[in-house]
């Protein structure tokens, strides 16, 4: 136990002590210390004690402070400060400072809200920053790890999955990495226990977990051996899984657990926290059979750490000329090998939207500093009587400027902290957002880092802000100030004005910006998908090995079959391939005629049941469509969607053609060609920003595949679940059912994070406008204010009230238009920034250049236009009597 | 303007917990019993800035006691209602009695009616 046991949290009570007067907190702290010790914490638990401490300290300081108020504010006492005790002059000037914002409480307010957004935005947008990019990945050494992925002259960067024997020669010939292991994501159906579940999990090879550097708590790896055909099958979990699944058990690691269907024996345990790929709870060993599966049979992807000394760079250059071997030496046209590192992979996405946005939240805090900078100038001529009359009673000049130093600080850290409140809760927001597919995002959250980040833009800010003030301080002669406030000024004030044309530029690329990605969106979805995703939900399970072939078959038949008797279901179809979730298949496609340099082409196989193309709205543009006729025996058939028509049989006919699937993966296995029977539209499946893939769809029942997605269309939102679960647990009760959620969810996820882009920037840029449609509203205010008696005269003399107000009008307007034009300047630069996140839409739109500039007059002209009213409103008698 | 002040009903249960606290009317000692009677948690701040004003009024007066060691080596502060305390209670007290005349019944539960 630690000595401060007991005790009530010392913060709190230190809080007490340093806020209140000492006769005070000894009263409060006395009687909260009692009833810690005595009642809460054996009562309520440390947790809810130090909850109730906190709580009560607060409500105490609160309370003790409304009372207090009145006699803070009340001028301070005579008894003079040791003028050689500069902790008594700091408290007096604290004290002094709070109780001079104390009575502005609007400027007070406008300053630390100012201040606050802008910190709060910075913080919050650093914090993710610095979780999803600057933190290292949670393995060993992580900047050693690489991934490979097999690519093509024509696209060199593409990351495409990688076949058993090309990565056996990889292993074999490179220096450059020198460990190698594949893996694949999966999910898997698990009997421990009593209930079948579906977990996520890996087929890896031998040596994965040496690669990350990850230490077994308990066992070993997947051996070479577990991950070649005939070999034993083995399985490493995760640590979650041994503690949530498995009890913990410490005989754990030589027990058997059924994995889809077949015992596996477990070989090892995890170390905690790790989970790559994706999540996984499982590894289990990738089995290809190499004499079935050869060179054009892509299933894996490659993950390997970069040997001592050996930088990406060298790497990619050693596999350029193993590719160029293997090109040669198998006849592989046009074949290259891609390195990439797991950094860039796992946060690459991403990366230039948090740029982007963390260069927008520095605009807005550039924007917030001018506003308060504008706020503290006219604080500061306000305050320039006081000034000087506090300087010709004797204050020295040091004394004054501390003084307005002082209340910087308290105004800053007022600032700091609400940005701090607002970046906790706008962090909270994020994190708790539904569907949200940004890398490591459970990881970020305040530290020290941030914290520091925080201090530093803060102390930017008063050194932004607190300079315009300071300089006109130093400029103006104080003894001047008090001369000349006797008349009316009627100085203009051009340093405002420059302030506020600068807002309005660094709004307007904000603005644009956001018009730019806003514009995205409805271009993104006006793209057609091809299908109909709405009103569709989309189940799956898997046969296991040990009902094989027609068994097989007949299950999903009768599942099917079963799911459409039951009441409320109006469409069940089946299909491997579910649209936008990543279930893909994809296969080397040959046309007969062709020559070796022509192909082979990379489509996506999906497996189709009778009425799959009717169910999905996909349409049917030639052809017949899959009838329950096409199964094992008759003619093997085909149907590919109109790019891969056009693309394989241009000016043909292509109804009749043959089409080999054969060097295809070995989950589709495929002896002979097949011939199309149809030509359907083309679809998105992998969302509308993708280019339309070539597509081929096979007859379920001539496929073999031992998995399917069923879509089901009910009359009720969830009703196909519980069926389909019913229904399943019926005919097969070992096989659990998985729930892929609504296909309208799917398609409303994949646009999910471009949104959330959109959103922020978006939220930035209407705050960065707000914030300078502020600064013109008080820029004009303060004019009309202080050329008052000037109005008066005008109108005495016969001005229209138009006039007048057209003359303050273009106090706001002038700056306003000088920003936009500014603006879009900076913007020219500013838009390369996003251009990555644009689709649809050039940088150079005209709808969004015009359209920000719009928007950016039409608030500033309404926030002159208010104030300017005013001026009308002056009474000319009034105002020159009250000179 | 003592006399013509009428009590909130915070000041009411403070001063109601005086009387019944005769002698141990510190501020735990009449936080402990509000919360118990009525369930209410309020803060010594909340506590003591009542009383101040309650004292300001002349309705209770104050003095510190012996500082203990389960409050950290800290002085206690005591009450005790005064006469003006007294009068401004009851006064209170009567009024929330003559306007509930006659109606007490209403007051129940609504099932009880």
């Amino acid at each position: 136990m630690s000595p401060r046991s007991g005790l009530p949290p010392a913060f709190w009570s230190g809080l007490v002590e340093w806020l209140l007067d000492p006769v005070d907190a000894d009263a409060i702290l006395g009687d909260l210390e009692e009833e810690y010790r005595g009642d809460i914490l054996p009562g309520r638990g440390p947790r809810a004690a130090r909850r109730w401490y906190r709580r009560m300290v607060i409500d105490s300081i609160i309370r003790r402070w409304g009372r207090a108020r009145a006699a803070w504010l009340r001028p301070l006492s005579p008894r003079s400060p040791n003028p050689g005790n500069s902790m008594d002059q700091l408290s007096q000037d604290l004290r002094y400072g709070f109780r001079s914002l104390w009575c502005r409480p609007s400027f007070t307010a406008a300053v630390v809200v100012s201040l606050g957004l802008a910190v709060g935005v910075n913080t919050a947008m650093f914090a993710l920053v610095d979780g999803v990019l600057l933190e290292p990945l949670p393995y060993a050494e992580p900047d050693e790890l690489v991934t490979l992925w097999q690519a093509n002259r024509e696209r060199p960067n593409a990351q495409g999955a990688v076949s058993l024997p090309n990565f056996d020669d990889w292993r074999e010939r490179s220096e450059t990495v020198e460990v190698m292991a594949s893996y694949r994501s999966t999910s898997l159906s698990v009997f421990v226990g009593e209930l079948p579940t579906v977990e996520s999990g890996a087929f890896v090879s031998d040596r994965f977990f040496e690669v990350f550097g990850a230490r077994l708590i308990s066992g070993r790896g997947i051996a070479y051996d577990e991950a070649r055909s005939g070999g034993a099958r083995a399985v490493v979990v995760s640590h979650e899984f041994w503690e949530s699944r498995m009890g913990s058990d410490a005989g754990a690691v030589g027990s058997t657990i059924e994995i889809e269907g077949r015992g596996h024996t477990v070989v090892g345990i995890a170390p905690e926290g790790f989970a790559f790929p994706s999540r996984a709870r499982l590894w289990i060993g990738e089995v290809i059979d190499p004499k079935t599966c050869g060179r054009g049979c892509v299933n894996f992807s490659v993950v390997g750490r970069l040997a001592p000394g050996a930088s990406p760079e060298i790497a990619r250059g050693e596999f350029a000329s193993i590719a160029t071997a293997l090109e040669t030496e198998h006849g592989l046209e046009g074949y290259r090998v891609n390195v990439v590192t797991l950094e860039e992979l796992t946060v690459g996405d991403v990366r230039g939207a948090l740029y982007m946005l963390l260069g927008a939240v520095g605009l807005v805090l550039l924007i917030a500093c001018a506003n308060i900078a504008n706020l503290l100038l006219a604080n500061a001529r306000d305050r320039a009587d006081e000034m000087a009359l506090r300087s010709a009673l004797g204050a020295r000049r040091v004394r004054l400027t501390r003084q307005l130093m002082t209340e910087s600080g308290i105004l800053a850290s007022g600032g700091g902290l609400v940005g701090l409140a607002l970046a906790i809760g706008g962090i909270r927001i994020v994190r708790g957002m539904p569907g949200l597919d940004v890398p490591r995002l459970d990881q970020i959250g305040i530290d020290a880092t941030v914290l520091l980040y925080t201090l530093a833009v803060v102390a930017a800010a008063v050194v932004l802000f607190g300079l315009a003030p300071a300089l006109v301080l130093a400029r103006s002669s104080l003894v001047d100030r008090l001369r000349s406030s006797a008349r009316g000024s009627t100085g203009r004030s051009t340093g405002r004005s420059a302030l506020v044309a600068t807002q309005v530029a660094l709004s307007a690329v904000l603005i644009l910006g956001t018009a730019l990605l806003v514009r995205t969106i409805a271009e993104v979805r006006s793209v057609p998908l091809g299908f109909e995703p709405e009103g569709l939900e989309i189940v799956d399970f898997s046969v296991p090995p040990s009902i094989a072939g027609d068994e097989a078959i007949r299950l999903h038949e009768a599942f099917r079959e079963a799911l459409a008797a039951q009441p409320g279901i109006e469409a069940v179809v089946g299909g491997f391939g579910a649209p936008l979730s990543g279930i893909n298949v994809f296969s080397s496609v040959r046309i007969p005629g062709w020559t070796a340099a022509e192909g082979p082409d990379a489509a996506g196989v999906r497996t189709v049941t009778p009425g799959y193309f009717e169910t999905l709205g996909i349409a049917l543009v030639r052809g017949r469509p899959p009838r329950p006729g096409d199964r094992v025996g008759s003619q093997r058939v085909m149907w590919i969607n109109e790019t891969a028509a056009e693309r394989w049989f241009p000016g043909v006919d292509p109804i009749g053609r043959s089409v080999d699937l054969s060097a295809s993966a070995g989950t589709v296995s495929e002896a002979e060609p097949r011939i199309v029977v149809g030509v359907v539209g083309d679809t998105r499946f992998d969302g509308p920003r993708r280019d339309v893939p070539l597509e081929t769809y096979i007859a379920f029942a001539q496929s073999g595949v031992p998995s399917m997605q069923y879509f089901v269309r009910s009359g009720t939102e969830g009703g196909a679940l519980s069926a389909a679960r019913r229904v399943l647990a019926d005919l097969e009760p070992s096989i659990p059912l998985r729930d892929l959620g609504s296909m309208g969810r799917w398609v409303a996820s994949t646009e999910m994070e471009s949104r959330l882009w959109t959103l922020l920037l978006g939220l930035f840029g209407l705050l960065a406008l707000g914030l300078a449609a502020l600064g013109i509203f008080g820029v004009v205010g303060y004019q009309v204010a202080l050329r008052r008696r000037e109005i008066g005269v005008r109108m005495a003399v016969g001005a229209h009230g138009w006039q007048v107000a057209s003359l303050m009008l273009r106090q706001g307007l002038g700056p306003a238009v000088a920003g936009v034009v500014a603006g879009l300047a900076l913007a020219l630069l500013a838009v390369r920034l996003v251009r990555g996140l644009l689709f649809g839409v050039a940088a150079s739109d005209p709808a969004a250049w015009v359209g920000t500039s719009l928007v950016l007059l039409v608030v500033a002209g309404l926030a002159s236009w208010i104030p300017a009213t005013r001026a009308v409103r002056v009474d000319p008698a009034l105002s020159l009597r009250a000179e | 303007m003592g006399t013509s002040k009428r009590l909130g009903e915070f000041e009411q249960l403070l001063l109601f917990a005086l009387l019944h606290l005769e002698g141990e009317a510190h501020g735990t000692g009449i936080r402990r019993l509000i919360l118990h009677r009525t369930g209410r948690e309020i803060s010594p701040g909340a506590l003591y800035t009542a009383m101040d004003r309650l004292e300001g009024q002349g309705m209770v007066s104050s003095y510190l006691g012996e500082a203990t060691p389960p409050r950290g080596g800290r002085r206690r502060r005591h009450y005790r209602i005064e006469p003006e305390g007294r009068r401004a209670l009851h006064e209170a007290w009567e009024t929330v009695r003559s306007m509930a005349e006659g109606v007490e019944r209403e007051l129940g539960p609504e099932e009880a009616r």
